[in-house]
């Protein structure tokens, strides 16, 4: 005797192992195995994947607010393997959606719903609703744009339900409102209220499937019985295999599972569910007011109530299709109509420029949150960090306060403008165009400043007096290569060109211009402070304050300038604005 | 009760009928029979899955077993395989082919479900033993006049911190004993080399050394281990002085061990 049998006899003697295993193993399959059956035996497969990655996800993930999604930026793009892990549960999950929706259908078709096995019908289709309410609240956890927005039209939906719902919604958000004891809460039932609820059901349904074996095709050779092991074992591990490479290729694909920007309350984000929600999302546009409840809670609760009562619809003996067509039809409507709306609601989003652009800002801005979160989060949570990066917060104080007048990049309206086109301002080549045509349209042209500064090349349209001759074009050259030298941090210029355009500037520019605070006559001129010009210091004190000497001088704000540029000081904070006149200071050289 | 002689050989039997009484069961361990409808009903079509030799196979037989009777539902005694019995089976119709190749497949085709799971999160999982402590660092303390000749003081040590996905700025990282001796200041870490409590001044005031407050280790006020359990002496720490404040190298050791490793 080999020591492993020995081994195996020591075990049996007293754990009886092998009786378990043979009954186990020796189930018998009435007609012969079949591929028809795997498609539980792969539900359950996947289902152990989910359990695994599920628990190695719960050693870093941190369910708050501040945390869950900087956790979970951690462990889709810094912890080792955590990119695979997040990916196959994430992508598992939708397969087990799949997977549930085929053994459905296999079983609707075979009518193994069929008296004795009605119970086994009603505790999968519990099952099935405990999936669905895991990938709900799985959604939920990384605390993104995507699950937050989805989960709260989800939950709201909850609460429309008559009588119950405003309980209910309150139950699963841990308050009227989302906060942080809606994590926790969404967190406990997926991970452990779900996954208990699950291992219970699922050992009645497959005791139940155990007692009454596989429901066999009608046309099947019922002499024929193969036991489990090894055909049908087989073919279900073929199943489970087929089902966690397609997971494992999509994890691969994708580099783990997309992470949205963090949750923001206060954002525009063009909500959409997961896909195999989308049905359910598009039923909604169809009914609203006071239909508005046939979408959200009718509907689905008669489709509930028909698969509950398909059982009791069909009672003819006998697993035919033909005489079975009348209770399946509602079956083969429900289907046909979720496949097609999930596809109008894919393809209204498709031809909708509005979401798609709506869709790619929200992409834009994920982008930027996962890249500047690899510096780490601060305690205060991602919104606190995205608040503090220019690069999102530029372009929304430049939105919201600045293209009223100005335009920079896609940023503002030429229509609407009435001060300079801020691309490429601060740069040589703006300082050239300045210098050669003050009053261009896309600099002075439309601003109150039009017809003040005159061109240095250019004799003055009101006639030239006779000393006027223009400048020199390296001494131009000099000038915008000294002007645009100021607002650059490594500068590779020629130190000689420089200095002489700054020689220039403090000779010859100062009669209406101030330079390192000093002008002639007495600092009279009106014309801004042109040293530091284009750095950000520059910017900042040009968007606190252009009235004072630093940038547009005293009088920029005076009542005879009515379209000057205002002081910001007054409505933003002076983070927000060194955030804007970082911004600005990179895009406009862009 | 009888059994038939490949019941000998670790054997499991199934039958397709009667319905009711489901599987018939003749348990791997020699001769007994685990489980046994009344095989009184049984047809004459019974499928025998068995292990013989350590080959699989499957045997077709076509015939009663008329002699495996017992009451169903009760616990059948034990029987002694019966030599005289194979004469009630008529030999296989057919013996397949030893599945081996299915076996390994279904076994193989397990192992790589399994391992698609568990090689990802095992490797997540055991991600934190490759991690590193965090490497020194020189960080500013308290003004060297704030410090009185042969005393000790505790100082926290305060710097930024990058802990998972936190970052963190000006956080108490932890806390150093300093013991000024004219110009030159010691250092030692307050963490204990014996399990890591936080090491305290001994009683008898800031002159008289320091004490574990866990496991009564005792160091003398250079850091020298006195007394009590702790393998090593306390972790002196380098030190500078920079614009009149102490400024101290804070690293981590290893805890429990006899050698001052880093951690």
């Amino acid at each position: 005797m080999s020591a492993l049998k020995r081994l195996g006899d020591f075990v049996d003697e007293r754990t009886g192992h092998r009786a378990l295993l043979a009954h186990a193993l020796d189930e018998p399959v009435k007609g012969g195995a079949r591929w028809a059956y795997v498609f539980g035996s792969a539900l359950l497969g996947s289902f152990l994947v989910q359990v695994v990655t599920g628990i190695a996800l719960m050693t870093s993930y941190a369910p708050s607010e501040k945390s869950a999604w900087a956790s979970v930026h951690y462990i889709t793009f810094i912890q080792s393997g955590g990119w695979l892990v997040r990916g196959l549960h994430h992508f598992g999950a939708q397969a087990m959606v799949v997977v549930l929706a085929a053994h459905l259908a296999q079983v609707a078709l075979f009518g193994a719903y069929k008296k004795p096995r009605e119970v086994t019908w009603w505790l999968g289709l519990a099952l099935f609703a405990m999936t669905l309410g895991f990938a709900l609240t799985g959604y939920l956890l990384p605390w993104d744009q995507k699950g937050y927005w989805a989960t709260r039209v989800a939950t709201n939906i909850a609460g429309t339900v008559p009588v119950v719902g405003d309980a209910t919604q309150k139950m699963m958000q841990g308050g009227a409102e989302y906060g942080s004891l809606t994590l926790t809460r969404f967190y406990a039932l997926h991970v452990a209220v779900l996954p208990a609820l699950l291992v219970l059901i699922v050992s009645a349904h497959v005791a139940l499937f155990r007692k009454h074996g596989v429901t066999p095709s009608p046309r099947a050779d019922l002499k024929r019985v193969d036991p489990f092991f090894p055909k049908q074992l087989l073919k279900d591990v073929v199943a489970v295999l087929a089902v966690v490479a397609v997971v494992l290729v999509m994890a691969w694909r994708e580099h783990g599972a997309p992470l949205d920007a963090p949750a923001d309350p206060a954002s525009d984000y063009p909500a959409r569910p997961e896909w195999y929600f989308l049905a359910l999302f598009q039923l909604l546009k169809y009914f609203h007011g006071p239909l508005e409840i046939v979408g959200t809670v009718v509907l689905p609760a008669v489709l509930g109530a028909y698969l509950f009562a398909l059982p009791l619809l069909d009672r003819k003996p006998g697993t035919a299709l033909r005489g079975r067509i009348g209770p399946l039809v509602p079956l083969a409507l429900i289907a046909a109509g979720a496949v097609g709306l999930t596809l109008q609601a894919q393809h209204q989003d498709a031809n909708d420029a509005g979401f798609q652009k709506e869709r790619a800002k929200a992409d834009e801005r994920a982008s930027i949150a996962n890249r500047i979160a690899m510096e780490g989060v601060p305690p205060e949570g991602p919104l606190a960090m995205m608040k503090r990066d220019p690069d999102l917060r530029g372009p929304e104080l430049f939105d919201k306060h600045c293209v009223g007048c100005h335009t920079l990049g896609a940023h503002g309206a030429d229509k609407d403008r009435t001060a300079p086109v801020l691309d490429g301002w601060g740069t040589e080549a703006w300082a050239l165009a300045m210098l050669h045509e003050p009053d261009g349209d896309a600099r002075f042209g439309r601003s109150t400043f039009k017809g003040e500064m005159p061109s240095v090349d250019m004799p003055p349209t009101t006639g030239a007096p006779p000393t006027w001759k223009p400048m020199a074009a390296d001494d131009k050259a000099a000038v915008a290569s000294f002007l645009a030298s100021m607002g650059e941090t490594t500068p590779p210029r020629d130190p000689a060109k420089v200095a002489k355009g700054k020689g220039i500037v403090a000779a010859r520019c100062t009669s209406c211009h101030l330079f390192e605070g000093q002008g002639d006559d007495s600092d009279q001129g009106l014309a801004p402070e042109l040293s530091g010009w284009g750095s950000e210091a520059w910017l900042r004190a040009q968007i606190k304050n252009p009235a004072t000497k630093t940038t547009y001088r005293e009088h920029a704000l005076d009542a005879d300038r009515k379209r000057h540029m205002p002081r910001f000081d007054v409505e933003l904070h002076d983070e927000d604005i060194a955030l804007l006149a970082t911004w600005l200071h990179t895009q406009t050289r862009r | 009760m009888r059994a038939h002689a490949l019941t000998s050989a670790p054997h499991f039997f199934c039958t397709q009928s009667p319905p009711r009484a489901g599987i018939v069961h003749v348990g791997s361990v020699e001769g007994s029979v685990r489980k046994a409808p009344s095989l009184a009903e049984v047809e004459p079509f019974v499928v025998v899955f068995g292990q013989g030799g350590g080959s699989l196979f499957i045997s077709l037989l076509h015939s009663r077993i008329p002699t495996m009777t017992s009451p169903r539902g009760s616990n059948p005694p034990p029987s002694e395989p019966d030599g005289d019995e194979p004469r009630a089976i008529r030999p296989p119709l057919a013996i397949r082919p030893p599945r081996r190749t299915v076996t390994l497949a279904i076994v193989v085709g397990s192992c790589a479900i399994a391992a698609a799971a568990a090689i990802p999160a095992g490797a997540f999982v055991s991600a934190p033993i490759a991690s590193k402590g965090a490497a020194g660092r020189w960080v500013r303390t308290l003004r060297l006049d704030q410090l009185v000749d042969g005393e000790a003081k505790r100082v926290a040590i305060v710097d930024d911190r990058r802990d998972a996905w936190t970052i963190e700025r000006g956080v108490e990282l932890g806390s150093v004993w300093l013991v000024k001796n004219g110009d030159k200041v010691s250092a030692y870490s307050a963490v204990c080399p014996h399990l890591g409590c936080s090491v305290n001044i001994a009683p008898g005031g800031g002159s008289a050394g320091f004490a574990c407050p866990c496991h009564t280790s005792a160091f003398a006020p250079d850091g020298a281990r006195k007394s009590g359990p702790a393998p090593r002496d306390l972790d002196a720490l380098a030190t500078r002085i920079e614009e009149g404040f102490v400024v101290v190298d804070f690293r981590r050791f290893r805890i429990g061990i006899p050698e001052k490793v880093e951690a």
